[in-house]
């Protein structure tokens, strides 16, 4: 009779477990993914700024000097130029068909990196004397 | 199979407690991994404010005051400093921008009273390393935040 009220006991307090530990799988579950969307969201964030200040520095450029871009320049996580490919994070690409516009976009840097979607793109027009920008 | 003294199964003890330890190993892990995506979070924030403000700042200002010779660099005390000129109803108007020990300041002043001593701004904020140099018809403005991190940003006044 012990015997029997002591295991019976124990069943009891593994089930009690069991339902705790699916309950605590299914809500680590969820606050997993969404520690994740919070980390990819925060990456992402930084790539944004540092891909805007390297499209605004080109831009600067591009008013100060329209000869001096060229395109396929890397930069470092920090969004300074290098020539290494083994510090390069970011690339940017530029198009400059129309004589006083330019369209750059900065891509995060890998091997299929014009396959992706840019990081952050920027439509540049410089209104000198005498130009004619089209956008 | 080894029975304690009332009967029921060593295992069963052994087994619940196992579990029991899983259960309490993972609430920790799931505890860390909030924790670690919470700093780098905040981290990543941080770089980001302490990187852009100062820059985002002192180029709006350039742009606000991008008038004919409106924007030029000067000294106070040998440490360099971005001068904008203003005209305010018919005077001129200055606003003295320079990084000195480790605070980027402002000095607001009539031209005609231009600051003396580097500590006479006021603090816009604290950063490590601040610079802005003069290149051709542009601006270099250079900021290093607390953990180390270089930003630049190049401005070229229109004018």
């Amino acid at each position: 009779m012990n015997t029997s009220r002591s295991s019976s006991k124990s069943g009891l307090f593994l089930i009690e477990l069991i339902i705790a530990i699916v309950f605590f799988a299914v809500a680590s579950a969820i606050c997993i993914q969404l520690f994740v969307k919070a980390h990819l969201i925060s990456t992402r964030s930084t790539d944004i700024s540092t891909a805007s200040i390297i499209a605004q520095n080109t831009a600067e450029q591009f008013k100060a000097d329209s000869a001096n871009i060229t395109s396929g320049q890397m930069f470092d996580a920090n969004g300074n130029k290098t020539d290494d490919p083994a510090l390069a994070v970011y690339i940017m690409q530029c198009n400059d068909e129309e004589p006083y516009s330019l369209a750059l976009s900065v891509y995060k840097y890998d091997d299929n990196y014009e396959n992706n979607k840019p990081v952050f793109e920027l439509q540049v027009a410089n209104y000198t004397e005498g130009s004619k920008a089209t956008s | 199979m080894k029975h304690t003294k009332n009967g029921s199964h060593m295992v069963d003890l052994l087994f619940t407690l196992a579990l029991f330890c899983v259960f309490a190993a993972s609430a920790l892990m799931v505890v860390l991994i909030g924790a670690s995506v919470y700093k780098n979070t905040v981290q990543q924030m941080d770089d980001n404010f302490g990187g852009r403000t100062s820059i985002t700042y002192v180029a709006t200002k350039i742009r606000q005051n991008d008038t004919q010779n409106g924007v030029r660099m000067e000294e106070i005390n040998g440490i360099p400093a971005l001068v904008l000129d203003q005209e305010i109803d018919g005077l001129v108007y200055q606003t003295w921008i320079y990084h000195n020990d480790g605070e980027l300041r402002e000095v607001f002043t009539s031209a005609d009273n231009p600051p003396q001593t580097a500590d006479e701004g006021q603090i816009i904020l604290e950063i490590d390393e601040f610079t802005i140099e003069h290149q051709d018809s542009s601006f270099m403005i250079t900021s290093v935040d607390p953990s180390g991190r270089t930003t630049s940003q190049l401005i070229t006044p229109r004018c």
